[in-house]
């Protein structure tokens, strides 16, 4: 039951309807049933899977709380299986191994359990939580159901937001009771709609082409595709992000916020609070910050360890591939040379005005970031190649801005194909200008009714119903 | 709050089926459309000639006129399959006099299934004549679920039927009845060659199985059901094609040999212009298949002398 099919918006009605005629306290038990219902419907191996790994976790969490002498081990060996674990999910399902084929012909249905969907999700989750119990910063959960709800918690299964378990699991035996979250709840869920179906999968096909087409571009459609698929990224995964949010606000639940209009950074360093929020928090606390602590009197040096581990670590937790191995090399290189210029950047933000500094900064930051997401959404290290050698290639390959740029993009130089390519661009440009506004949530009062019906009709009149249910980091 | 929610859907369900409606006016509005022309004013062909892309590109209505003195309209579509060729006929014939005769492009290619396709948005305006209905149901059973939503049949598609409704608003507005092709030929201006055959050639440099779909022949069974059924005579072609790929196709007589067959079973007589001479130089051609306005105009006058000729000996008085 994907975020985007008729059955889960279905779903979602009814559990918001019926959650409402139980007493706030018990709501968790049927948000529960729901989540596993959810999961089993999905996929019958994954909720096993989910349900060995929570209570795994859980029992771990009370052994580490309970026996002083042997803590250390057993933190550590139930880390290493978790990693392990995930190691070998990410192993197995990357089709430079093989192993999947392999694994397929030997009448394995491996797809079961180890393409458990939200896997790497929950096992990071995992990971936090029994290393706040090791570090004594948060008690175990005394109760198995409740770490279990917090595991599967439908909205924010497959894909996140990485919450921690204390905070959320406080939310389940409280929710809130504010009706007002339920109207920010539904706007939410509407203009996650908005971002997927009108935003992101328009710009697919763009993107697509340039990915797809094979050798022989000019280097402009080339950054204009790398340009095209930052953004495409950024309304797929913030889509999701805002329909889980939104979800979960229907029953009372806040989940943390993933995104922070990311392409106003004006430092990669900066990008990286702002996109993905909840996972950069999540290798900041357990990986970036307990290393750089640990190196501390190398100063400087234990800041660029820091960011090599983390980021290297990043990539491998998006993909084994050779092209993720060079997207996180990218991101090590930008945030060390950021880290190793701070003073002199420091120095330049206060000679230049900031009316030039600052959207020099931001146009910087975010080409630096689209130049990375071209190995990031490249097939293979052989089209990353190719791609890379096009950039330093003709503008157009020796064709008109028609030929070699806009028909291109547009799929054709139709006035159909270039109406709608232009209509993209107008939408997806019309709603970075005013996402700021969009993002705030509104009262009935205040005008919450007219947005949300203008939000709706554009999903209707310019929306792609076909194939909208696949999100980009669902892979992940 | 339920209140509300309820206000807030039934104000959605009015504004979707005002939507809708809007659609459907505006679709039907705009003359460039083939199937909106044909079924908005009388065109009254003698001669329709159908299939897909090919056809559409080649086959010119204005010179079948000039040499057999029978007023053409070509009703073909891009990258049509058969039962979308059924369905405009349908719509034609809904709406116009029954004509003479139908010629219909038929090659290896289109009985493959993989080159053309079913394109439902092509249809979104006429979702209520049951006829179209049933064949949306049976090509694209995904689309289907939702035409009976409210403006569903217009939002599904929406990238491919948006730009079409806009067009018709302008139509609507400016009074505009006459289409920019008006016999539905459409020459293919500006294209010199297409790198088809290349591309081709690279994906398959040992040549390609060509395939004898069953359900693209029953869909071409049926389309030539309704055409007998109307009383037309039907003669089913192949336009010439570029000699250098032939070698490529490598099951092309065993496909021919089968159209043949099919053609004989249905009492059609089956035209096969591959010989012609302009089939040896790609100066006649921009595609494979597809000749240019040089090759179109020499093919055409082939075609009509042809089919005068075949006119004189009576063989299409079946």
């Amino acid at each position: 039951m994907h975020f985007l099919s008729v059955p889960f918006f279905c779903f979602l009605a009814v559990a918001g309807f019926l959650s409402h005629f139980l007493p706030y306290k018990q709501r968790w038990k049927l948000l529960l049933i729901l989540s596993l219902f959810y999961i089993g419907l999905w996929n019958p191996g994954a909720l096993l899977v989910l349900i060995f790994s929570s209570l795994f976790t859980f029992y771990t969490g009370l052994l580490i709380a309970q026996n002083r002498k042997f803590r250390v081990w057993v933190y550590l060996l139930s880390v290493t299986i978790q990693v392990l674990s995930l190691f070998l999910l990410k192993y197995v399902e990357s089709e430079s191994t093989g192993l999947h084929f392999l694994f397929h012909e030997a009448g394995f249905r491996l797809d079961l359990i180890l393409y458990a969907v939200g896997f790497s999700f929950y096992t990071l989750q995992h990971i936090g939580y029994i290393t706040e119990i090791y570090y004594s910063r948060a008690e175990p959960e005394k109760n198995p159901l409740d770490f279990l709800l917090f595991s599967s918690f439908f909205a924010k299964f497959s894909s996140g937001p990485l919450e921690q378990a204390p905070k959320l699991i406080a939310q389940f035996r409280n929710p809130s009771a504010d009706l007002t979250l339920i109207y920010e709840g539904i706007q939410r869920v509407v203009l996650g709609i908005f971002k997927k179906m009108v935003l992101a999968d328009r710009l697919a096909p763009s993107v697509a082409r340039v990915f797809e087409a094979g050798q022989g571009q000019g280097s402009a459609v080339t950054v204009a595709g790398a340009c095209l698929f930052t953004v495409q990224l950024y309304f797929d995964f913030s889509a999701y992000s805002d329909i889980a949010i939104g979800a979960a606000k229907i029953f009372g639940i806040s989940l943390t916020e993933n995104f922070d209009r990311p392409f106003l950074s004006t430092s990669v360093s900066e990008f990286w609070r702002r996109w993905h929020i909840s996972l950069i928090s999540w290798f900041s606390n357990y990986i970036y910050y307990p290393l750089v602590f640990r190196l501390r009197r190398y100063k400087g040096t234990a800041v660029l360890v820091g960011i090599l581990v983390t980021f290297l670590l990043s990539g491998f937790w998006h993909g084994l591939g050779f092209t993720f191995f060079i997207w996180s090399l990218l991101h090590i290189c930008f945030l060390c040379f950021e880290s190793l210029t701070k003073n002199i950047r420091l120095n330049a933000s206060r000679s230049i005005p900031a009316l030039i500094y600052k959207p020099f900064s931001i146009l910087i930051t975010f080409l630096l970031v689209c130049f990375s997401n071209l190995f990031f959404r490249a097939p293979d290290i052989t089209v990353a190649k190719q791609l890379f050698r096009q950039l330093y290639g003709p503008l157009f390959q020796g064709k008109g801005f028609m030929e070699g740029f806009l028909s291109i993009l547009a799929g054709g130089g139709y006035q159909e194909v270039l109406f709608n390519f232009y209509l993209t661009l107008m939408l997806v440009g019309g709603f970075l200008i005013l996402e700021k506004h969009l993002l705030k949530p509104l009262l009935p009062s205040r005008g919450l009714f007219l947005r949300t019906f203008f939000l709706v009709t554009l999903i209707f009149v310019f929306g792609v119903f076909k194939h909208a249910e696949y999100f980009i980091y669902q892979q992940f | 709050m339920y209140k509300r929610i309820i206000l807030f859907i039934a104000l959605l369900l009015v504004l979707l089926l005002g939507l809708e409606k809007l659609y459907d006016h505006f679709l039907l509005k705009n003359v460039d459309l083939k199937s909106s022309f044909v079924t908005s004013q009388p065109v009254n062909a003698d001669v329709l000639f159908l299939g897909p892309c090919e056809p559409l590109w080649m086959m010119n209505p204005a010179l079948f006129q000039k040499y057999a003195g029978l007023k053409g309209f070509n009703l073909s579509t891009v990258h049509a399959n058969f039962a979308e060729n059924e369905g405009m006929l349908h719509l034609y014939l809904e709406h116009n006099k029954t004509p003479q005769y139908l010629f219909l492009y038929v090659t290896t290619e289109s009985v493959d299934g993989a080159f053309n396709v079913f394109n439902s948005y092509s249809f979104s305006q006429f979702v209520s004549d049951p006829f179209i209905k049933k064949m949306i149901e049976a090509q694209d059973p995904q689309y289907y679920r939702w035409v009976d939503w409210p403006f569903m049949k217009h939002a599904y598609y929406n990238s491919f039927i948006t730009f079409n409704m806009v067009q018709g608003i302008k139509h609507g507005l400016t009074g505009r009845m006459i289409p920019y092709y008006p016999d539905g030929y459409v020459p293919p201006h500006g294209i010199t060659w297409d790198m088809r055959y290349e591309h081709f050639v690279k994906e398959f440099p040992l040549g390609r199985h060509f395939e004898w779909n069953t359900s693209e022949v029953k869909a071409l069974q049926s389309l030539l059901d309704l055409a007998k059924a109307h009383g037309i005579k039907i003669v089913l072609y192949e336009s010439p094609m570029l000699n250098e790929i032939k070698p490529f196709i490598l099951n092309r007589d065993e496909i021919k040999q089968k159209i043949a067959k099919f053609a004989m079973q249905n009492k059609v007589p089956y035209w096969v212009f591959d010989t012609m001479q302009i089939s040896n130089t790609r100066s006649c051609f921009f595609s494979i298949l597809n000749t240019n306005n040089k090759g179109s105009a020499i093919f055409n006058k082939t075609f009509a002398d042809y089919f005068l000729r075949e006119v004189r000996r009576d063989s299409l008085l079946h």
